[in-house]
């Protein structure tokens, strides 16, 4: 596994962030999904990254993706809360076995499987903001290819 | 607890989603080039098939059952699909736009993903009780994952694969994902 490259275009400048459209590439051409791949149903997608190249508006760039960082946030982001939930399900599922103030043993479990889901979400959050402080991130800037 | 394991075994590997029941076919062969955006793909779609399931038990036991509404089962389940990815989406969004930068892409695939809304009419098929259900979707969301795994590291081998010109492309995936099911099918009678 490593970088995987994209082409983009400089639409947007914000001090030191850059707002790069993405231009649309081979895999994308016969996409039957193509449009609602794009936030908002804009057709456009917008990546917001750090300006390490200094670049202007109408610059196309190359931009890195690191499959590492995809991993560790699609862990983090999807892997931790589901097996979180799943876990305690399964271990509420052991300890509660009839109703409890009229509210069904199913409903209590699930209630038990979302509340650790939300903690191992603010987990994920916490995580996330901390790496992103850090300098962490998915795609960033090669180089210029004018 | 060894009902719970069969029904694990048999969603990932015998009654495999992708290659043996041929649902969500479209990710698997458009999230399948390379191995890494495959394997996000496999967790995402992980994710919602889980909750998906549990949501889908309870709404099916206590509100179509309770009222004798089974007939807007597939509806009801579409909706349960389409709001839970929607809310997947806000909260990505809004937790982290790094996150939606590199994950969020995926996240509209999966509303489109027929395998989710199959599990979901399954679990009520099959009968199962709360903890089944729940097992159920991660096994099956665990199944689309290896699927789809596979399936990218074959692809990222056929990039330096001499193929013959006629079959590059479209062709030698079909090929392949054929010759996955062949393999796939032979682990039926397992269970």
């Amino acid at each position: 596994m490593d970088q995987d490259f994209e082409i983009g275009e400089v639409v947007e400048i914000k001090g030191a962030i850059a707002g790069i459209e993405l231009l649309e590439n081979d895999q994308c051409h016969s996409c039957g999904a193509k449009m609602i791949c794009r936030p908002g149903g804009s057709g456009k997608r917008i990546l917001y990254l750090k300006n390490t190249l200094n670049t202007q508006i109408g610059d196309r760039v190359l931009i890195e993706q690191s499959d590492k960082n995809q991993l560790k946030l699609a862990f983090m982001q999807y892997g931790l809360p589901i097996l979180s939930f799943l876990f305690a399900v399964v271990v509420a599922n052991y300890l509660i076995s009839g109703s409890y103030l009229g509210i069904p043993s199913d409903i209590l479990q699930f209630g038990i499987g979302l509340v650790v889901l939300a903690i191992a979400g603010l987990i994920s959050r916490y995580w996330a903001k901390k790496k992103a402080a850090g300098g962490f991130s998915v795609f960033s800037m090669k180089e210029i290819c004018n | 607890m060894v009902n719970i394991f069969i029904i694990f075994l048999s969603a990932v590997i015998v009654n495999n989603y992708v290659l043996v029941n041929f649902l969500g076919i479209c990710p698997f062969i458009g999230v399948s080039k390379k191995i890494s955006p495959a394997l996000s793909m496999g967790m995402a779609t992980t994710f919602v098939m889980t909750l998906t399931s549990a949501v889908s038990w309870l709404i099916n036991k206590y509100i179509l059952d309770g009222l004798n509404l089974q007939f807007l089962q597939t509806v009801s389940f579409i909706l349960v699909i389409a709001s839970l990815v929607q809310l997947v989406e806000m909260f990505v969004k809004k937790i982290s736009k790094p996150l939606y930068d590199a994950l969020g892409i995926f996240l509209p695939l999966i509303t489109t993903n027929c395998a989710i809304l199959g599990v979901a009419l399954f679990l009520v098929l099959k009968e199962y009780n709360f903890i089944e259900s729940i097992i159920f979707g991660f096994s099956a969301g665990v199944g689309f994952t290896l699927a789809i795994v596979i399936m990218a590291g074959i692809r990222e081998e056929l990039e330096l694969a001499d193929v013959p010109e006629y079959f590059k492309g479209a062709a030698i995936t079909m090929i392949v994902a054929g010759c996955l099911a062949l393999a796939f099918m032979g682990f039926s009678g397992l269970i």
